[in-house]
């Protein structure tokens, strides 16, 4: 075993070990709490049904069912000194029946046995009489109060009178309790001992309180779900269609939408937890969109597992390894708040780890699951703004520095807590710097995982510990397959396929700059194999050339033909103007000379037919200016025709001297045929021994050092006549680095092309 | 590469004369094709270019002539070139520019040549 996974295990191991260690203490029920049977539920139900209502139960109606308050049961933990702070517990159970009377009742207890709510719905038209009213509001309040009857205080009356409040306050402010017993105009409809939170956990409170609940859970959802709209469109969607491959996006569309279902069977009381969910899913869609936009250059390797999760490679290496490491991380990851928690220099504090339910439904661990433990929103972070960071800034450590606070704050913002401001912000840091370490050792993908492994680590505690075989049941089952799949993750990291993402969709992902690059080199290939691998064998004379392009392609060209008189043809040409559209006309030329030589027998005329082509084929501004040359190995004769080329260079062994061979000549493509022989004239001469013709490009003479002078005709000649007897390649390297040491460190930019014969 | 190039536009007995000044190449030649177009677009297909400030012109310069001369020529008018510095007037005559048009001393000889009447070829 590597020496990288050893660390991580151990690390794994301590971060488990410690969440079990510190959420035990934490989540255990205080002393004195004990589940009711279902025995003593029943007959606590119908004593209090007959005592309140004076009707008798009728048996065989029972309906238990058990819910959890998750908030209360974190708000017993942090602040229960007292025995009027732990009223009840958060386990309830719920039973249905109907009595004599024919109404349909329900009865809540809570774990300890006391009744917490009791609800009648009538039936027939046989109810209590309203005179009643004043009475039965105090029998119902003494019932649900008990001995704490005393520390509750009436309350103004609601307007209609038809509703009666008693509060109690704790010893902490952030709790009180409330009675609350309410008739209607046929009599009681419901009597109601229940939580209420203030400060830090108004919005809980909020969501107790039915229909404010939801319309804030509502409001809350839809501001979240625009926000993660309004962010993903700007980030992702004008972008989204060209860079994520289309399965892609049905995968996440697949996600999205089961998470949906899902949270809809899960959790059907309301559909802010189907807003919260589909935000969260639309969030995670755009974040992913928006990393690999943003992600692309700086932060690429770190989001590949991301990249195959949503190909569905879901058992390759690349996917397997980052979901098994964030899933031994997770332990670490959902101790930390509660060692934070523990600490007593921050005093009792706790994170509530971002359930937007405050029950504890049998369903809620699926939503725990599907819930980002990281929001969407720093999800953005880690694709926005720390790409955005490592690109401005180079250094990575700096841009992770950097990034700390912003990540920092976005963990606070997320969390709810029950108290002390400094343990929230300590338990944030330390998360948010927890999260970067993931991130940098396991990418997105392990981030992700990890946090969404602290949640369903959460949750399961929270189900084991709840005292309720049901939920319990649902606690090992979740907890089981988690860690079925972090077992098939762990086996699929150290045995899966070794999948890239790239090789699936390399050329979907690549930037602009890269993909031009990458074709830029195939075409840089290819118009080198264009270029005459070898001179041809011409006895009594020696041929060298070569093209060395400015950019990538190059819009210079050489190369040898016979002609239908057996000569052998040499040429040396430029197309007007650069890069690529240079270089296809460069492939049209060479095409042309080609298809025409074998026929001519004429250079002009061979010239003129390229001429009438090219001209035909291409734009106005387009135009290639060529120097044609065609030995006669026997006679060396040589016929010359210059077609708005640089003069060729023809140094004479017998004077030693070396000159530019002027002569009238159009360039290729400029005008008519014509025109073009009216103005273009063919140039006859004989090579002798020791003579050397060099034909070449503009990029030659045009080449500038650092004073922005040329390179010149006047050293092209002195290279020349200076290196005339070494032979044809000799002369060319002297040439060339002539013109390299002339131009230094100066850009090159155009195209260097020589073309050199030399006689034997 | 930074290269300063201006056009400035006049008019002369009728014929729109382009002054050149600087460096005409792939950067700037789309410059001087616009204000060739311009001048084409509003019926002005006499043009004399003065060359006189041109210090430097590459192939892609030369294109922009190439580009519009058939379509002037075919329209009556003609491009003429003048006062040409002579490092600029050899690339024009290596490239065979002589053939393909009046290239002459000043503005005022361009006059000439367009009272003469249209070019030969």
């Amino acid at each position: 075993m590597r020496p990288r996974s050893v660390a991580i295990l151990m690390t794994a191991a301590v971060g488990f070990a410690a969440f079990a260690y510190l959420y035990r203490p934490a989540m255990s029920q205080p002393a004195g709490f004990q589940r009711a049977d279902r025995k003593t539920a029943e007959s606590a139900a119908y004593q209090t049904v007959r005592s309140l209502l004076g009707t008798e139960p009728a048996p065989g109606t029972f309906v238990p069912k058990e819910e959890y308050n998750h908030s209360l049961r974190v708000w017993q933990h942090a602040h229960a000194k007292q025995s009027i702070d732990t009223m009840t517990s958060p386990l309830e159970t719920r039973l249905k029946f109907r009595d004599s009377a024919r109404h349909d009742i329900e009865v809540s207890l809570s774990s300890s046995g006391r009744v917490t709510r009791i609800r009648a719905e009538r039936k027939g038209r046989n109810k209590p009489a309203a005179t009643d009213r004043g009475e039965l509001a105090q029998r119902a309040f003494r019932l649900l109060a008990g001995e704490f009857a005393a520390q509750f205080q009436e309350k103004e009356p609601a307007g209609n009178g038809l509703t009666r409040r008693w509060r109690a306050t704790t010893s902490h402010s952030s709790l009180a309790w409330q009675i609350e017993v309410r008739f209607d105009a046929g009599g009681f409809v419901e009597a109601v001992l229940r939580p209420q939170f203030s400060d830090a956990f108004r919005e809980e409170a909020a969501r107790v309180t039915r229909g404010h609940g939801t319309a804030a859970q509502v409001i809350s959802g839809v501001v979240y779900f625009a926000g993660s709209f309004i962010i993903g469109t700007v980030f992702a969607v004008a972008k989204l269609r060209k860079m994520v491959d289309s399965g892609s996006v049905r995968t996440a569309a697949l996600l999205f939408f089961v998470s949906g279902l899902i949270a809809v069977w899960a959790s059907s009381r309301t559909v802010s937890s189907f807003i919260g969910v589909t935000s969260s899913a639309m969030g995670f869609l755009f974040a992913f969109g928006a990393g690999l936009v943003h992600g692309r250059e700086t932060e690429w390797a770190r989001w590949s597992g991301a990249r195959l999760f949503l190909q569905r490679r879901w058992l390759a290496k690349g996917t397997a390894e980052p979901i098994a490491c964030g899933l031994l991380w997770s332990g670490a990851f959902a101790a930390i708040p509660l060692a934070v928690a523990q600490c007593g220099v921050f005093g009792t504090a706790l994170l509530d780890q971002r359930d937007w339910s405050t029950d504890i439904l049998r369903g809620m661990p699926a939503l725990a699951i599907l819930h980002p433990f990281f929001d969407p929103a720093s999800l953005f972070l880690f694709v926005g703004l720390l790409p955005l960071l490592s690109a401005r800034i180079g250094i990575r450590w700096i841009s992770l520095l950097l990034f700390f606070p912003a990540a920092a704050g976005m963990h606070f913002l997320n969390s709810r807590f029950v108290a002390g401001l400094e343990a929230g912000i300590a338990a944030a840091a330390i998360t948010a710097a927890l999260s970067i370490v993931i991130y940098e050792l396991h990418g997105a993908l392990g981030v992700l995982v990890a946090g969404k492994g602290a949640a369903i680590l959460f949750y399961c505690a929270t189900l084991l510990l709840s005292g309720s075989a049901a939920l319990q049941t649902a606690g090992y089952v979740v907890l089981g397959g988690t860690s079925i799949l972090a077992g098939g993750a762990a086996y699929f990291a150290r045995r899966g396929k070794e999948v890239e993402a790239e090789d699936v969709m390399a050329s979907r992902f690549l930037s602009r700059r890269e993909r031009l690059k990458a074709e830029f080199s195939v075409a840089q290939q290819a118009q080198q194999q264009l270029l005459p691998a070898s001179p041809p064998e011409l006895p009594g004379f020696r041929i060298a050339a070569a093209c060395q392009p400015a950019r990538d392609v190059g819009g210079d060209l050489y190369d040898y033909f016979q002609l239908a008189d057996g000569r052998t043809g040499l040429c040396v040409a430029d197309v007007s103007g650069k890069g690529m559209p240079a270089a296809l006309y460069m492939t049209l030329t060479k095409g042309l000379l080609c298809a025409a030589a074998p026929a001519e027998k004429q250079l002009l005329r061979l010239a003129g037919h390229v001429n009438l082509h090219l001209r035909n084929a291409c734009r106005r501004k387009m135009f290639v200016t060529a120097a044609f040359a065609a030995v006669d190995a026997e006679t060396r004769e040589v016929e010359y025709v210059r077609a708005g080329h640089n003069p060729a260079v023809l140094y004479e062994a017998a004077s030693g001297k070396a000159r530019l061979l002027h002569s009238r000549g159009l360039g290729l493509g400029l005008a008519g045929d014509a025109v073009f022989s009216r103005g273009t004239d063919a140039v006859c001469f004989s090579l002798s021994t020791g003579d050397v013709f060099v034909l070449y490009s503009d990029g030659v003479t045009e080449a500038m050092n650092r004073d922005k002078e040329q390179f010149g005709e006047e050293r092209l000649l002195d290279c020349v006549e200076r290196s005339a007897q070494s032979g044809a390649q000799a002369i060319l390297e002297d040439v060339r680095d002539s013109v390299a040491a002339f131009s230094g460190t100066e850009p090159v930019h155009d195209d260097i092309t020589l073309l050199v014969l030399s006689t034997e | 590469m930074a290269t300063s190039f201006s056009i400035r536009n006049s008019d002369a007995a009728g014929i729109s004369v382009l002054a050149l000044e600087g460096f005409l190449d792939a950067h700037t030649a789309p410059q001087f094709e616009e204000a060739i177009q311009k001048e084409v677009a509003a019926g002005r297909r006499n043009i004399a270019v003065d060359c006189a400030q041109l210090t430097y012109i590459s192939s892609a310069g030369l294109g922009v002539f190439m580009s519009f001369i058939e379509e002037i020529r075919d329209a009556g008018g003609d491009i003429k070139i003048c006062a040409v510095i002579p490092k600029v007037l050899q690339v024009f005559e290596i490239l065979g520019f002589q053939s393909l048009f009046d290239i002459v001393a000043d503005v005022p000889a361009a006059q000439a040549k367009f009272a003469a009447g249209p070019r030969e070829g």
